[in-house]
């Protein structure tokens, strides 16, 4: 099977989902490739993460729609094109910005299925998450867990190329408001991806590693950081199940309470500060419902609750790494 | 081979082996949607109607089992295939499946581990004699399932949608998921599916740890400069000493070096102390830094010797509760705070008997209030016709009289559990309770029913002078077939006696008391009451039994002249 990284899986989805289907649309900041650029074509990036690339000349300036620095234009005409019947694919390039459209998805696309007849809203909105390119406060948040927090939207952050097709493929398809997180950290990473259709279904998570004495559960670029550590760990003879949930909303937790009920231990990674996030979720969830089958305190693994950092060596020591993860493992193990 | 579709025995409740099929709500030709009801089934519980759990592929083609048969959980009920599907493919189907089953064994598997029924090889038995005859045990004999049978299980679950965990654990078992019903999100096949359909026995992973390998750490520690105490500390937590700053005598590693990283993990305890602790903490004088080290270690301000200033308690103190703590857990002599009491012979079989009771008899205690004016105005008459020098009659000599005649009354609360059968008794052999120095004995009166009042009081009243007096004999003391147990002359109210086995049940009686009631006119009355509750041996005796003998004694009390014949 061909290798694909992550940049290219979410690439070819766009193009075949674009193919098959003509009412899937386009609609963000330089996604016809970033005009401007010093080759004079204006296919020539495919947007700042070179995502959408070849999406313009073989589509069309009707289906691939380039608009202003405006991020409540972008979701406001994705939405209106959703209800319209059209499968837009929004871009906000950077999660962060989503505060300047935040009324779009919040009061808007979360409401229309339940305050409008349950109208359909099929719309896709692709974001960048992830902090690690020393980007700054404003360009590096992971908000999974504050968009998972809202109901009437989906969420899904995939970790590796091919559930990023499978992902996608299934967003563009569904018929509810579905919000796409892209890590910037994975977009070079590659893996076997097939060239055909294939989809992943929403709420179904994956075992990354298998193992009998902690669960660990992560998601987006946590979940490398979280194998990383469960292979340390399993050289010493103490393996996890490492749970990649795959969407956040909806969350497979069925999964994560078999898995708990097995370890009775539950070490939870993720790239946002803990508190009312998704790592608390989970946290929240096992105590509500595998109680009796835990055999020491829930440990997240997650940064302070502190804005991202710029500066290199902060934001290194910001974000969770194999190490921590690596510490709390060990500590729900001591836990006798 | 046709897409053909099983219908199944389901299982409802762990505990359901087996049903009968009562009633079919479907016939052939019939199509099943979501929620239609399929069969009516009677479990020993309840019946329920069986009803499609989606929307079934096909129409029914064959209905496998007749209506009035009892067949085990999983047995094959219908057959669903396409309309167009050959008959002959459904008669290989049903060959098929009624061709696995297997001999029934003579008697009843005991199942007391059960074993998960590895739902490859469904227990289907078609004959109603037969099962009716000698209900087949749904989980078989633990299956040491071949390398090959699991390789063949695990291919055949891959082609299945189930959740990750399922998957191995199904895999691991060799539980065959191709002929469970998925009830997990989007229909895959979850654990609870594994529990419920096919008897898997959910366990924790016990998996070992690996022995932490503590001698390089040990090694390495011995280098360092370091108190012998905190030595021994590092190393039991795993503290590798080389990166610890000493700041004891010499500059070697103190105890209270170790305290800071020590705190970490004791942190995650402290926060398990339930939220009062800081409320009852506030009423003890702290300051801050000693309170934060208290509540970090898991200490009671309580607990801690105050050598402030004004019974101040200082964070010295608690860091000396904590190293005292610590020798403690190193095995310093405990300090002997109580005293041993050897067990006599008579506490020993208290211990055994009553143990073995309470843990194999399923108890369960039904409770009822006698009015006792009637009989207490009988009582009062009775005794004042006695002789000065004869025993007065107590209320307990009525109620052991009304509770022979109820035995009699009631045969079937007057058993013992055998393993061969129940063993009724026409007769009430009646044990009573007395306690004596160091425990107590369970004397019997042979015969009770045949005895009155005066004749019961004489026997019990000598009984209990006998056993305060060690002088009872065997036959005395063994034959019961009930037993009745007064704490009302310490005022208990109400409370639950444990069943002197083999008998079937014991009546525990409580305090005379007054108490109001609303009179049929409507004002407020007041009379007298004993409230009883009997304890039954589920096996034995069901609760309807129970009510019927409570409802006899009830009526013998409140209508004492009964009593008298």
């Amino acid at each position: 099977m061909p290798r694909k990284t992550f940049r290219e899986a979410i690439n070819e989805a766009l193009h075949l989902e674009m193919e098959r289907d003509e009412t899937v649309l386009i609609i963000g900041e330089d996604v016809s490739g970033g005009a401007g650029g010093t080759s004079g074509q204006r296919d020539a990036a495919g947007g700042v993460f070179g995502l959408t690339k070849g999406l313009l000349p073989r589509f069309g300036e009707h289906r691939v729609i380039d608009t202003p620095i405006s991020e409540a234009a972008i979701i406001g005409a994705a939405n209106g094109a959703a209800l319209a019947g059209y499968r837009p694919v929004a871009e906000i390039m950077f999660s962060d910005f989503i505060g300047v459209c935040f009324d779009q998805i919040l009061n808007q696309a979360a409401k229309f299925r339940y305050m409008f007849g349950g109208a359909k809203a099929p719309l896709v909105i692709r974001m960048t998450v992830g902090a690690g390119r020393s980007a700054g406060a404003q360009h590096s948040q992971t908000i999974h867990g504050l968009l998972s927090a809202i109901p009437g939207i989906k969420v899904l952050m995939p970790s590796n190329a091919y559930d990023a097709k499978g992902l996608l493929l299934q967003a563009i398809r569904d018929d509810d408001p579905v919000i796409f997180l892209e890590h910037k950290m994975l977009f070079n990473d590659a893996c076997e991806v097939p060239d055909g259709d294939y989809t992943i279904p929403f709420g179904e998570g994956v075992l990354v590693r298998e193992g009998e004495h902690v669960t660990i559960v992560a998601m987006g670029q946590m979940v490398k950081v979280a194998t990383a550590a469960a292979d340390k760990l399993a050289k010493e003879g103490i393996t996890c199940d490492v749970i990649d949930p795959r969407t956040s909303s909806p969350l497979d937790e069925e999964l994560i309470l078999e898995s708990v009920r097995q370890t009775g231990r539950l070490v939870v990674v993720d790239e946002a500060p803990v508190r009312c996030g998704f790592a608390a979720d989970v946290a929240r969830l096992a105590a509500e419902k595998a109680f009796s089958s835990l055999r020491a305190p829930v440990l997240p693994v997650t940064p302070p609750h502190t804005p991202v950092p710029f500066a290199p060596e902060l934001e290194r020591l910001y974000l969770p790494d194999a190490a921590d993860v690596e510490k709390a493992v060990r500590a729900t193990l001591a836990h006798s | 081979m046709s897409n053909i579709t099983p219908i199944r025995m389901p299982q409802w409740g762990l505990e359901m082996t087996e049903g009968t099929l009562s009633n079919w709500h479907i016939s052939v030709g019939d199509r099943l949607s979501k929620g239609a009801e399929i069969a009516d089934i009677e479990t020993a519980k309840i019946v329920n109607a069986l009803e499609a759990s989606q929307d079934m592929a096909g129409v029914v083609r064959r209905l496998v089992a007749n209506v009035g048969d009892t067949l085990p959980v999983g047995a094959l009920l219908a057959v669903l295939a396409d309309a167009a599907a050959p008959d002959a493919d459904i008669d290989a189907f049903i060959a098929t499946e009624l061709g696995e089953v297997p001999v029934a064994p003579a008697a009843p598997a005991p199942a007391p581990a059960a074993a998960p029924a590895p739902a490859a090889e469904p227990v289907a038995v078609p004959q109603p004699a037969a099962a009716a005859a000698e209900p087949a045990p749904v989980a078989p004999a633990p299956v040491q399932l071949s390398a090959e049978e699991l390789a063949r299980v695990t291919e055949i679950n891959s082609r299945v949608q189930a959740s990750p965990v399922a998957l191995r654990l199904a895999n691991r078992q060799g539980i065959d998921m191709s002929v469970l019903q998925g009830s997990g999100r989007h229909g895959r096949v979850s654990v609870d599916d594994l529990v419920e359909q096919a008897g898997l026995v959910l366990a924790q992973s016990d998996s070992p740890l690996p022995a932490a390998d503590n001698k390089a750490l040990m090694q390495s520690n011995t280098g360092v400069k370091a108190s012998p105490v905190a030595l021994r500390l590092a190393n039991r937590h795993g503290i590798d000493l080389r990166g610890v700053k000493g700041t004891g005598r010499h500059g070697r590693v103190s105890v209270e070096d170790l305290e800071a990283l020590l705190q970490p993990q004791v942190r995650c305890d402290a926060q398990v102390v339930d939220a009062g602790q800081a409320e009852k903490d506030a009423q003890f004088r702290a300051g801050p830094a000693a309170r934060r080290l208290a509540a970090e270690l898991g200490f009671d301000l309580s607990e801690l010797v105050p050598t402030g200033p004004r019974d101040v308690v200082l964070k010295d103190d608690v860091r000396e509760a904590f190293r005292s703590a610590l020798q403690g857990m190193a095995g310093d002599p405990p300090v002997m705070d109580h005293e041993l009491i050897a067990l006599t012979p008579m506490r020993k079989a208290i211990a055994n008997s009553l143990t073995q009771s309470k843990q194999t008899i399923p108890h369960f205690y039904l409770t009822v209030d006698l009015r006792m004016d009637a009989l207490l105005a009988l009582r009062e008459k009775m005794n004042a016709r006695l002789a000065p020098n004869q025993k007065k009659l107590s209320v307990n000599d009525f109620i052991m009289r009304a509770t022979a005649l109820a035995l009699a009354e009631v045969p079937d609360a007057n058993v013992h559990y055998t393993e061969q059968g129940i063993k009724r008794f026409s007769s009430a052999h009646l044990c009573l309770a007395v306690a004596i120095d160091g425990g107590l004995v369970t004397p019997v009166i042979r015969n009770a029913e045949q005895k009155g009042v005066h004749a019961l009081a004489k026997e019990a009243a000598g009984l209990a002078g006998k056993a305060r007096d060690r002088a009872l004999k065997a036959d005395q003391l063994s034959g019961g077939t009930f037993t009745v147990s007064n704490l009302g002359m310490f005022g208990i109210r109400q409370f639950d006696a444990v069943i002197n086995p083999p008998q079937g049940g014991i009546l525990a009686v409580g305090s005379l008391r007054r108490e109001c009631y609303e009179c049929e006119e409507g004002g407020i009355g007041f009379q007298s009451v004993i409230t009883v509750t009997m304890s039954c041996d589920h096996r034995v005796i069901d609760g309807a039994v129970g009510a019927t003998f409570l409802g006899a004694l009830r009526t013998l009390v409140e209508n004492p002249y009964s009593l008298l014949g």
